[in-house]
């Protein structure tokens, strides 16, 4: 259970990165959506207790995150979106540094790493130093670690970032199995979709639409997208949305595709009005 | 205190950097070699012990600043330290850890000075031990100053300048390559502040160069405990 009410994060330069953010969510896999900038890292690094908010309240599996960290931290683990592995250390050194930090005993934390890397197709290169490792390999370490922890919660920001299409896949079918709740950023409409049962969409730093992914699309219900007419400017393409049988007759003069999550970045605008 | 991670740590971060990376054990030995060698010709012999001791003070506490790149580069480009402020870890467990990985990387620079003082006669096998956990000791209330430091550094650039200027501010003007009855008045005082000059002024004296310095010898003694302490409360962990 996440529970946020207004949550706000201002930088000691000025820079309101959240203002007066609320939402709950109970599903598994959370989705936290936005551009760059939209507050989304800000906002996982004050929920798995990395960051102090200015004001507001959160409460992650029923504790506080100012308040009750030292015990959440016990039940979360957080994968930061830039987290980079040690060049010369190996996927196996890395993972078993990180679960005895969560407490784990030597014996056991080589075994869950094991399991781990096992898992999600790291086993070949576990003694390899990770500069050795493609990019994708390097990100896969980090979802290793996650997989490894046996957290409750699982923070993970941007974990599908740089990976290959098959890599990306594989990343996809751990978080779908795994045991632990998941909240992650991305800017992949099509992983929030396949993967989420709640999305939160921030723009400037402020929710600009959640629920589930139904609830989120209900306003284009009915409608496609129509590319080359329309009052909306992305770029240098016009935008609008019609009705499917409306849009039937331009056949021809525009670009016709189906609604996406991506649509609703474009329905709420660049500054989430 | 995790002790089981500290000790895990010093093998991810400071055996796996000696095991596939042992070109920096030349790098960061060549200093202090290059320093003896000039001690040695300059002097003719004559204050070679010295450079010996100081060789050894100077490994350990040019390793210990230069971790202040470490603690900023894991914390801006790896992000290690946020992933370890949401677990169990605390800023003097990390430190701790980064200390004894430290240590671990540092100790075959440590052996060669060691060894160096047991063939030319300037350690007995008694005050090599004393000497080695003399600098042992140092590791630790110099990796916390360094830790310090690196906690609040912006940006990577930036720390490998200040640990520039530390290293040199550190190692090189204290009297580590020279004899401590070489300074007088206030500014013999003052090079007691830095930490490499108390275990540098005992280890000569438990080499028989100079004679043994009690305040040097409490100096150390608080530093340590001291810079551990003030890791934990000064250093900035959890972000505000």
């Amino acid at each position: 259970m996440i529970e946020v009410e207004g949550l706000t994060k201002v930088y000691r330069d000025g820079t309101v990165a959240l203002d007066h953010v609320t939402f709950q969510s109970k599903a598994k896999v959370l989705s936290v959506l936005g551009r760059n900038g939209a507050g989304k890292t800000t906002m996982m690094r004050i929920l798995s207790t990395q960051l102090l908010p200015s004001s507001g309240k959160a409460r992650i599996l029923g504790l506080d995150v100012v308040s009750e960290a030292e015990r959440l931290r016990d039940l979360i683990v957080s994968i930061p979106q830039e987290a980079k592995p040690v060049g010369f250390a190996s996927p196996l050194e890395h993972l078993t540094m990180f679960l005895t930090a969560r407490g784990e005993s030597i014996k056991s934390a080589l075994e869950e790493s094991r399991r781990a890397l096992k898992e999600i197709g790291l086993w070949e290169v576990r003694d390899k130093p990770c500069d050795d490792l493609s990019g994708g390999m390097k990100r896969k370490v980090f979802v290793a670690m996650a997989l490894a922890s046996n957290a409750e919660l699982i923070f993970l920001d941007e974990p599908t970032t740089g990976l290959d299409p098959i890599s990306r896949l594989e990343v996809w079918s751990v978080i779908k199995n795994i045991s632990s709740r998941v909240v992650l950023t991305t800017h992949y409409m099509e992983e929030a979709e396949e993967l989420s049962q709640d999305i939160v969409m921030l723009g400037r730093g402020k929710v600009i639409a959640k629920g589930t992914k139904e609830e989120l699309l209900a306003p284009l219900r009915g409608k496609v997208r129509v590319e080359g007419i329309g009052d909306r400017l992305i770029g240098k393409t016009q935008i609008s949305y019609m009705d499917e049988n409306r849009a039937r007759e331009i056949v021809g003069k525009a670009v016709i595709k189906p609604v996406s999550l991506e649509d609703l970045f474009i329905l709420h605008g660049e500054d989430g009005n | 205190m995790n002790v089981r991670y500290v000790i895990v740590f010093a093998w991810f971060y400071g055996y796996s950097f000696l095991k596939r990376g042992y070109s920096y054990v030349f790098s960061y030995m060549i200093t202090p070699l290059s320093i003896l060698f000039l001690v040695y010709v300059l002097s003719r012999g004559a204050l070679l012990q010295y450079a010996i001791v100081g060789g050894l003070i100077s490994v350990i506490a040019t390793n210990s600043v230069v971790s202040l790149s470490d603690v900023v580069m894991l914390r801006k480009e790896m992000k290690l330290q946020d992933m370890l402020v949401a677990t169990r870890i605390g800023p003097a467990e990390y430190m701790l850890g980064l200390a004894t990985a430290n240590l671990v990387f540092s100790s075959v620079g440590m052996i060669v000075y060691v060894i160096l003082g047991l063939i030319l006669h300037v350690f007995s096998p008694m005050s090599a031990l004393i000497s080695f956990l003399i600098a042992c000791y140092l590791n630790y209330s110099m990796t916390g100053l360094a830790f310090i430091i690196g906690t609040f550094v912006p940006y990577t650039r930036h720390s490998w300048a200040i640990s520039g200027v530390l290293g040199t501010v550190l190692t090189i003007i204290p009297p580590i390559y020279y004899p401590f009855s070489e300074l007088h008045g206030i500014v013999k005082y003052l090079a007691l502040v830095i930490p490499s000059s108390p275990a540098s002024v005992i280890t000569q004296g438990v080499a028989g160069l100079a004679n043994f310095n009690v305040i040097a010898l409490v100096l150390l003694l608080v530093e340590g405990p001291l810079f551990v302490l003030l890791a934990m409360r000064f250093s900035r962990w959890r972000e505000k």
